[in-house]
């Protein structure tokens, strides 16, 4: 007859202890308030692009400062936002606890990742509201080297320090997968969202080291005056680019491939159905953290990239579409014969997978040169990469903290608003980005805070839709607070879903596990076949 | 003093694991410095495939003395630090935190001859953005090298110096018994990055210091 | 490598990594790359053109491989570690040809 341990939230519940943790479930929840708050700060800068865009003249702000304002939203969301957002939170929880884990192999090495985060986001965060940045989040030479006359060299540091802070995450999660699964959980009885942790610090660890050399190149040029990428020297600025996107194009997979990790859990538990297609879908999670590395020219299309560069990875990115559409293929062939019921998971699983497609198919088209020439650094780029970070990476997080709420929390949420804030997120977004890809393809530029009269009516759209996905991401932040307080206590198996993080408490004790998980033999998604 | 038994983290079953862990982790950890290095030899490619004979110009300048003695510190302390770890494993402490401290001073050698090399550098106008009088038509590809030469050896010594300190804490803890042949893991651990910085070197020595010397 | 969650196997304390390595072993590694540091620079004073780099290359991979095989100790140790180590070389290997690739390929424009 042993005695039921505290939950983690019990344990210890002054502001040292949780400054202290060495617990994944408080570190994840650490990142969870830290991200949320990037995020606002994020969301208002997109705000005042959406304000300033409703009219053609460039009359809220000056250019600079424009420019200023889509830097920082870049740099905010992109580095402090998506790219933490899903492995940092959901990860750190639920890693662990669906390998039957009683931690991350490096517990003081996780908190150590996100006092770094903090320090180097509020750093940069400083820095970008003291003057900021101009140069884009993507810091082209030579105006970010030899030009620009803003903070270049200070917000670059800050994103270096965070940059250790997603290599830091990645070992530990590579380490745990590898070493810690309880007996009987082999790889292939893994669930998909922890091959796509896996993917994810694979992309990690080897990407993210190139961003930081290259920034610490930016920071020594703009230092001493000359560098590598100084035409002057016999250096090249598209080096840069090289370098840049070698990181940032796998980047873009940091924050999709989590995405996908969690949909494959919500789908299955919502519908009630073992994934179509498991192996296939540990394959396309792998072949797309590989290939996405070979493809990162697509970004220099119109650079002065060498034509025959330029094809090589024209044909790598349309070959790299084929795993993500396997898994869409998957995930639908999940959802036949499924008992689909629209709760709020499944509304943003779904959401996701028609965004998602919207998204990716919109890349192939980018990722043909003939038409990339006219379609670069147009809004049909912004809507692109829209489509996928905020119709899918962001609508599968807010799908994945839904579905998890109860086993983080120990309460229920109320499903009325969680429905209602999904669907308002679906239709919101739509508004505000489908605009933008005929807008792109009629000519409008990005990066402008002025623009020809003719393009304001679908302007206007893009920022009514904006103010109803304001509103639309405001009402999560309220009713799951509410519900700390005030929601229905929670089963330990709230959907009777399958694996390990279902068979322990809502919330767990510290050590996750009373009793050794108990691994299914035969799925992870051992759901009844309908 | 060769009972030392691990310290087993909890989340950890059993020693075999939290070693088998924390060494996968470190290797990790040594595959992010390649990459990170790799950056600054793919702009050394770079600039080599486009301004070759002014490389080669630029390469005849290093101190090829100064660089062939740093590579053989760098080595043969590779040699000591593994020896240490292997002293270690036989049970003779003692023994191994003099060869760590050996390596620690090797490490230190190495940073005092890259001084040297740079204060030597500063006189003959050679350090790009801070004193530079090189002229003529190969000038310019030659400050590229030099920014590259810079850049490449100041982050390398920067290493270096991480893992002089990193030894001589590694060297006061076998001195009072921490490590014994059933564990060691932070030892090997610190010897793996120790390995690595020689690592770099290997391929710093070539590039930075071989170049044109046939001409 | 699946474990056991919980307490129920009795805790080992051999932490099962490789053996000592021996000493003439280690020696004998110093001596190779010592004949291999001579024999760069030797090369380097010999004027062969592309020649020149790729031996230059090609020892110091071989220096490199001395040193993660026995001083590092890959071979005795678990096969994973080789991968990953592999793997961080590959894909700086991909950085670098992907991006000289295009370098070469560059057609100058044509100026009217």
């Amino acid at each position: 007859m042993s005695q039921t341990p505290p939950s983690y939230l019990q344990e210890g519940q002054r502001l040292r202890d949780w400054l202290v943790t060495r617990d994944h479930k408080r570190i994840a929840i650490l990142y969870a308030v830290a991200i949320t708050g990037f995020f606002i700060l994020g969301g208002i800068a997109a705000m005042l692009i959406r304000l300033e865009l409703i009219t053609p003249r460039g009359d809220l702000m000056s250019a600079q400062l424009y420019n200023k304002t889509f830097t920082f939203h870049g740099v905010v969301m992109v580095w402090f936002f998506l790219i933490p957002s899903i492995p940092n939170t959901l990860g750190n929880f639920l890693l662990p606890l669906m390998i039957g884990a009683r931690d991350v192999a490096f517990p003081r090495l996780n908190l150590a990742s996100w006092y770094i985060y903090m320090g180097g986001g509020v750093f940069t965060l400083v820095c970008l509201v003291a003057g900021g940045v101009d140069t884009g989040w993507t810091f082209y030479t030579p105006f970010s080297t030899m030009f620009s006359n803003t903070h270049v060299i200070l917000v670059a540091s800050g994103v270096f320090v965070v940059g250790f802070s997603s290599i830091l995450t990645g070992i530990n999660f590579i380490a745990t997968i590898h070493t810690m699964r309880v007996r009987g959980m082999t790889w292939f009885r893994l669930p998909l969202f922890v091959w796509s942790m896996y993917g994810v610090s694979l992309v990690m660890v080897l990407a993210t080291p190139v961003l930081a050399m290259t920034l610490a190149l930016i920071m020594l040029e703009r230092l001493a005056g000359v560098g590598i990428f100084d035409p002057a020297l016999g250096g090249d600025p598209l080096l840069f680019q090289h370098l840049f996107w070698f990181y940032s194009h796998p980047a873009v997979y940091i924050m999709i491939l989590p995405s996908m990790g969690v949909v494959s859990e919500l789908i299955t538990a919502s519908a009630r159905r073992r994934i179509f297609g498991y192996r296939f879908m540990v394959y396309s999670i792998l072949g797309i953290a590989v290939l996405g590395f070979f493809v990162w020219g697509h970004h220099m299309f119109v650079s002065g990239q060498s034509m025959y560069a330029s094809m090589l990875f024209s044909i790598l990115s349309f070959i790299i579409a084929v795993p993500s559409a396997v898994k869409v293929f998957n995930w639908v062939a999940t959802l036949h014969k499924g008992q689909i019921v629209f709760d709020a998971a499944m509304i943003y699983a779904l959401g996701f997978v028609g965004l998602f497609m919207l998204g990716g198919l919109t890349g192939l088209f980018l990722a043909a040169t003939a038409l990339d020439v006219s379609l670069t650094d147009t809004y049909f780029v912004v809507a692109h990469f829209h489509y996928i970070m905020v119709g899918g990476a962001v609508m599968a997080y807010l799908g994945g903290i839904h579905f998890w709420w109860p086993k983080v929390t120990g309460r229920m949420y109320p499903e009325i608003w969680a429905r209602i804030a999904a669907a308002m997120m679906f239709f919101g977004f739509n508004l505000t980005f489908f605009p933008q890809f005929l807008l792109g393809a009629d000519g409008m530029p990005r990066r402008y805070h002025e623009y020809p009269d003719r393009f304001q009516l679908l302007n206007v759209l893009s920022s009514a839709g904006a103010s109803i996905l304001a509103v639309a991401y405001a009402l999560p932040l309220c009713y799951l607070l509410w519900s700390l307080r005030h929601g229905a206590p929670a089963p330990d198996n709230p959907w009777e879903a399958r694996g390990l993080e279902w068979q322990t408490r809502s919330p767990p004790p510290k050590h996750n596990f009373v009793e050794p998980p108990q691994v299914d033999r035969d799925s992870p998604y051992a759901y009844e076949d309908a | 003093m060769n009972s030392a038994t691990a310290r087993l983290a909890e989340q950890f079953d059993d020693v075999s694991q939290q070693r088998e862990a924390s060494t996968l982790g470190m290797w990790i950890f040594l595959a992010t410095e390649v990459l990170f290095f790799g950056v600054l030899f793919a702009g050394y490619a770079y600039g080599h495939l486009l301004h070759g004979a002014a490389f080669a110009e630029a390469g005849r300048e290093t101190d090829l003395v100064l660089g062939t003695i740093e590579t053989s510190v760098l080595l043969t302390s590779s040699c000591l630090v593994a020896l240490a770890v292997r002293a270690v494993q036989l049970g003779r402490q003692r023994g191994a935190a003099v060869l760590l401290l050996c390596t620690a001073a090797l490490g230190t050698a190495f940073l005092v001859l890259h001084g040297f090399e740079y204060a030597h550098e500063y006189k003959e106008g050679l350090v790009p953005g801070l004193h530079w009088t090189q002229v003529g038509p190969s000038a310019p590809y030659k400050q590229l090298f030099y920014f590259l030469y810079f850049s490449i050896t100041g982050f390398h010594s920067l290493h270096v110096s991480i893992g002089v300190v990193v030894l001589c804490v590694m060297a006061w803890r076998t001195m009072h018994g921490h490590f014994g042949p059933s564990w060691h893991t932070p030892l090997e651990l610190s010897a793996l990055y120790w390995h690595l910085v020689d690592l770099v070197w290997i391929f710093v020595f070539p590039l930075l210091y071989l170049l044109g010397r046939h001409g | 490598m699946s474990n056991v969650a919980g307490h129920d196997q009795p805790q080992r304390h051999d932490d099962d990594g490789p053996p000592p390595s021996s000493l003439g072993g280690d020696l004998g590694v110093l001596a190779a790359l010592f004949v291999l540091l001579a024999a760069t620079i030797a090369c380097a004073f010999i004027p062969m053109g592309v020649g020149n780099m790729i031996a230059s290359l090609a020892i110091a991979v071989a220096k490199a491989l001395l040193v993660m095989v026995f001083y590092m100790r890959l071979k005795r140790d678990a096969p994973l570690l080789r991968i990953v180590a592999a793997t961080g070389f590959a894909f700086l290997i991909v950085l670098i040809v992907f991006t000289l690739a295009d370098v070469i390929t560059r057609i100058p424009l044509l100026t009217s």
